[in-house]
């Protein structure tokens, strides 16, 4: 059997796979910094991590249907952990504090939000890759 | 849906490598068909359908 060995779709398919586990290692690196238990500055570098991953997996995304499936799945429950942090947890949030009568803070900071939708996207991408849902 | 994929591959002692490259996915696309984790679309059941020259319903089974 011959082979067609220029680099094609399938080869973007690769490198999208490899970047959401960068993408899921810059998550745990927010998350660390996000908790104290690393230091301050970590978060520049998942950050940007995380954000070139995002990127690159965005325009690598069509590279076959399965890949499009993958990042459709991430990418739905990325919208929905954003709005949630933004919206619908604040709103639960400030309900809560209107029948308890507290005015505590604001639990859900909105800087959060990214950090939010980027683990949505991961597990959401990674479930769909290994249970195929 | 259940599918023969990794039979008739097998029987053509292809790898999922080589299978992958006359459908133009990935490995992996491949790899999750043959597992039931992905359902391939309907112009890439053609392909493997022409590809191992049989009926699309031959080699994928939705009534389970």
């Amino acid at each position: 059997m011959s082979y067609d060995t220029k680099a094609g779709p399938r080869d973007y398919g690769k490198m999208h796979l490899f970047l959401s586990y960068v993408a899921a290692a810059s998550l745990v690196l927010l998350l660390l910094e996000a908790f104290g238990i690393i230091a301050d500055g970590y978060s520049l570098i998942g950050t940007t991590l995380g954000g070139l991953s995002i990127i690159v997996m965005y325009g690598t995304r069509n590279s076959d249907e399965w890949i499009a499936s993958l990042w459709s799945a991430g990418a739905n429950a990325g919208f929905i952990g954003a709005m949630a942090w933004l919206v619908f947890f604040p709103f639960i949030e400030g309900f809560y504090d209107g029948l308890t009568g507290l005015d505590s803070h604001q639990d859900f900071p909105s800087g959060s939000a990214a950090i939010a939708a980027l683990a949505c996207f991961v597990i959401a991408f990674n479930l769909k890759r290994i249970r195929g849902y | 849906m259940k599918n023969r994929l990794k039979v008739l591959r097998a029987e053509r002692d292809w790898s999922q490598a080589e299978l992958a490259v006359q459908l133009d996915v990935s490995r992996q696309a491949v790899n999750a068909i043959e597992t039931g984790k992905h359902d391939p679309s309907l112009p890439l059941a053609f392909r493997i359908a022409r590809l191992f020259d049989m009926p699309i319903e031959e080699i994928f089974d939705d009534e389970t």
